[in-house]
């Protein structure tokens, strides 16, 4: 369809005019407001304070120590599933079914999913009852209130992240290739390592970097899970602005945050740019 | 996939592979199921094995006012924003997939960029920004929020419905006369109706169970589902909060069933995990 | 054939109710060039998998040294494909493609490196060994997919369609030096192929397969001159096919009409579709010998194909047939409307039953 400048400047016109009012300039506000005193010289006074102050340091740590390990953990879990349902499962139907399983969650909000844990995993919730029942310990454990909670809400909920992303890796292999490497002498572990598990990294990679980003600002299932007995950096971000409505303090601190996930993102993608020259030739 | 039967690992292996890879799709619906148990508990504690089975904490919460109005309140922001952002998202769709220009690239990643920056942030600079102005924690300011929250999701689905679809008809439809508003009416829309719909399904739904962004806007003269529930959980937990969590699970799996009727749960699977 | 290095015993295999192989025989000779020959859907893609090991047989059995295969997993033949759209994996260089086989096999690497380099030399690409799939031209990767397979010295070369995706000039240099390496290495090639041109070309033997059935297996000579069915005949080369009738006394008549063409005083009585090749055909003139057929027609049309002219003429009945002139000098006066003789000069008709 041949479409005239005039056409396609009525077609973006309003689109992009809201996405810089209501993204690019409310962060720009945001950001400019934290170089700047209260007295309005420019000055990076703010963020030294963050970086002097051993709790936010230790927060930020956390924030990221958490994140890294929910994306090792998420990681294999949504290979499994991405794995068996891409290349064994061979009935549509049940295709289907598995994705419905694994997109559901990502209908449901993260409240509910982390309500869910608590269900589970609270003094009187399933697992604690199981393991009295079985004999296997005699108090409730308190699984929830601490990071390992925490990891165990998160993780749960962007597996399906990753089972998406490593999917459509899974999905984009050439069925001829598999039957190559058996031509050639590859049994099937060979198979699966030489060929299918380096052709999915991709997948793997943008589905770690989507995790890592969106685990280090969560706020609703670390809210939940620690129940008041610690914060991540996505909590405090979050106290600044409402309950202090210090808005500049607030607008630093989430640079801080989303600079500080910017280079881990930076280095392991630069780590795995290597393996992946391939995809890019 | 029959062709792949030659690579079959041993009886065992496959077995083993079979088990934990169910296992682990249905620990991906667990903690769902244990919410809906625990909602028909009729007892007031949330305690396993459930003490028999009730429907009052349904009828509770269905005739609690405050409940009802939050839901409307998440229902009317979720349908506002995703009738913006479907107009405004196929608009420009539909620019990228056939306008040719060289900005294209770098408008795309414009409007993606809402992906790739943490909710949080977004409703903070919102938030910090409408105050500036005026405005914040309104309607307005929230569905400011929600507009540019689910407009990278309906781009997205579109622009995948477009490059599905061949160009050749709607040169076909010029070539016949019609020029490129009918042409878009009459052939493309139809072509893209898939498209259309299934991100318009999940703009609601993302809209709608949004708690990070929503949080720094919402107020109580207009509170939304997800945040009560939030602030519910915050000090008690008990079968009421089950039976409201578990209502939005039920709505979740009407919307799955109806992506899956609509362009096929697989298909929306790979469209979505293209960025 | 005394051992032959692969063989196929009523091989067959059904989806659902259609017989995509049926009740395949044959034998290959060690060091063989053989073509399996045929249209879509007649099943030779189909043999070559069962051969490889990627598609199990409804029934019947492939022997590969005289030991049959069945159960024998394809990484464990000893045999290796060329696949149609090269199967390149994109993620190694080329020279760890072609290692993948050697490695495989536990080879060491130090002689892994020695074999690649030669492999790699031997379909002239020494120096891309660095490269990856990507980066080479479609004929480049054919070569790459070819130094992968031979480079395991496998049994039987089995090749799919390889030369499909190549533009013409590169596809018939391609064929000789595939006809060059086969003969070089002395290893046996099954190659699938659709064009007969190419099958003519590079092999010994052509198979030519329909429905999943062998029609015939024979020299590319022999298929052309004798074929055995009327596919085979339509299939290879062009065919001119005429309904004739022949009678106890050797005559010849035309099956519509009966109008009387000659004398075979060999053949046997009964109704035939008669296969005429175009450059058996020519044009009766006041010099012509006397032929052992003669028909009467009016030509329809001349079509100039560049190294030949090709004259279409209808006979009696209305069959139009075909006739080749390459002679320069044997072109003139033939304008279309214009009745002509044509005479076919021969001993050994084809002559294939029908009914009528």
């Amino acid at each position: 369809m041949n479409l005239s400048r005039f056409n396609i400047f009525c077609l973006i016109v309003i689109p992009v005019a809201c996405l810089f009012a209501f993204c690019v300039a409310p962060l720009g506000v945001a950001a400019a407001s934290s170089f700047f005193t209260d007295q309005g010289d420019f000055s990076l006074q703010t963020y030294w304070k963050i970086l002097a102050d051993e709790e936010y340091r230790s927060t930020l740590w956390a924030t990221l120590v958490i994140s890294v390990v929910v994306t090792a953990i998420a990681a294999p879990f949504g290979f499994l599933i991405a794995y068996y349902n891409v290349m064994v499962v061979k009935s549509k139907l049940a295709r289907r079914l598995i994705y419905m399983a694994v997109i559901l969650p990502l209908f449901t909000s993260n409240i509910v999913r982390a309500f869910g844990f608590m269900v589970l995993l609270g003094r009187n919730g399933i697992v604690n009852n199981t393991l009295m029942w079985l004999g296997a310990v005699e108090t409730p454990v308190r699984f929830l209130y601490s990071d390992v909670a925490v990891v165990i809400g998160l993780s749960y909920i962007f597996v399906p992240f990753m089972v998406l992303s490593i999917a459509s890796a899974l999905q984009g292999i050439d069925r001829s290739l598999l039957q190559a490497s058996s031509d050639l002498g590859g049994g099937p572990w060979t198979t699966f390592r030489r060929v299918v598990l380096p052709l999915s990294l991709p997948g793997v990679l943008a589905g770690s970097i989507i995790v890592f980003t969106l685990s280090v600002s969560a706020f609703v299932t670390p809210s939940v899970m620690l129940g008041g007995r610690g914060k991540v950096m996505s909590m405090i971000i979050y106290e600044q602005y409402v309950s202090f409505m210090n808005f500049p303090f607030g607008a630093a601190l989430a640079i801080t945050l989303m600079f500080t996930a910017f280079v881990v993102v930076a280095l392991y993608s630069y780590v795995f740019e290597r393996k992946l020259a391939w995809s890019r030739a | 996939m029959s062709s792949l039967a030659f690579l079959k690992p041993g009886r065992i292996g496959m077995l083993f592979l079979h088990a934990v890879s169910w296992l682990a799709v249905t620990y991906m619906v667990v903690p769902l199921a244990v919410i809906v148990a625990a909602s028909f508990n009729a007892s007031n504690r949330l305690a396993f094995p459930p003490q028999g089975f009730s429907l009052k904490w349904y009828s509770q919460f269905l005739s609690d006012p405050t409940y009802v109005q939050s839901i409307l309140n998440s229902t009317q922001l979720a349908v506002s924003a995703t009738a913006i952002a479907l107009v405004l998202g196929t608009a420009a769709a539909l620019a990228i997939a056939r306008g040719n220009f060289r900005g294209a690239g770098a408008l795309t990643t414009l409007m993606m960029s809402p992906l790739v920056l943490p909710n949080i942030v977004i409703g903070a600079a919102l938030l910090q920004f409408a105050s500036m102005f005026g405005f914040a924690r309104s309607f307005s300011s929230l569905l400011a929020g929600h507009v540019i929250l689910v407009l990278p999701y309906v781009m997205r689905l579109v622009l995948a419905s477009f490059a599905g679809f061949n160009r050749s008809l709607e040169e076909a439809s010029q070539d016949l006369g019609a020029g490129p508003f009918t042409t878009f009416f009459r052939i493309t829309l139809p072509q893209i109706k898939p498209g259309i719909v299934s991100g318009g399904l999940f703009a609601f739904v993302v809209s709608w169970v949004n708690v990070e962004l929503s949080i720094f806007n919402s107020s109580p003269q207009f509170a939304l589902l997800p945040v009560k529930i939030l602030n519910y959980v915050e000090y008690t937990v008990d079968p009421l909060i089950a039976a409201v969590s578990a209502s939005t699970i039920y709505v979740a799996i009407v919307i799955v069933v109806l992506i899956d009727a609509f362009i096929g749960i697989d298909k929306f699977a790979n469209a979505r995990a293209e960025t | 054939m005394t051992d032959p290095i692969l063989s196929a015993r009523g091989l067959t295999r059904r989806y659902g109710g259609v017989a995509a192989l049926d009740n395949v025989d044959i034998d290959i000779a060690q060091g063989e060039f053989l073509a399996l020959l045929g249209p879509s859907g007649c099943g030779k893609t189909t043999l070559l998998r069962c051969i490889g090991g990627f598609v199990q047989p409804t029934s019947g059995e492939v022997l590969i040294e005289g030991k049959p295969v069945q159960g024998v997993p394809a990484h464990k033949r000893p045999v290796n494909t060329v696949f149609q759209n090269y199967a390149l994996f994109p993620h190694m260089t080329v020279a760890q493609n072609v290692a993948y086989g050697p490695q495989r096999a536990g080879v060491a690497a130090a002689e892994v490196t020695t074999r690649v380099r030669e492999a790699l030399k031997m379909v002239g690409l020494p120096d891309h060994g660095e490269r990856y799939p990507t980066q080479l031209s479609g004929g480049q990767q054919q070569r790459v997919a070819l130094a992968r397979a031979i480079i395991n010295r496998p049994k039987v070369l089995l090749l799919d369609e390889p030369l499909g995706a190549l533009d013409l000039k590169l596809r018939k240099h391609m064929q000789i030096e595939l006809k060059r390496l086969q003969e070089q290495l002395g290893i046996t090639f099954v190659f699938v192929t659709h064009d007969q041109e190419e099958a003519l070309v590079m092999a010994d033997r052509i198979a030519v397969m329909n429905a999943g059935k062998i029609e015939q297996i024979g020299t590319g000579e022999e298929i052309y001159r004798s074929p055995a069915s009327l596919f085979v005949a339509d299939f290879i080369g062009d065919a001119n096919l005429i309904d004739v009738t022949v009678a106890g006394t050797g005559e010849v008549t035309m099956a519509r009409g009966g109008d009387f063409l000659g004398r075979l005083p060999s053949a046997s009585t009964g109704s035939f579709r008669m296969l005429a090749r175009p450059e058996q055909l020519s044009f009766l003139g006041p010099d012509s010998a006397p032929p052992t057929l003669r028909f009467a027609a009016i030509i329809t049309r001349s079509i100039f194909v560049g190294d030949a002219l090709r004259v279409y003429a209808e006979l009696v009945d209305g069959t139009e047939v075909a006739i080749k002139l390459v002679d320069e000098r044997a072109r003139t006066g033939l304008a279309t409307g214009q009745q002509v003789s044509i005479g076919w000069y021969g001993e050994d008709a084809r002559l294939f039953p029908v009914q009528r």
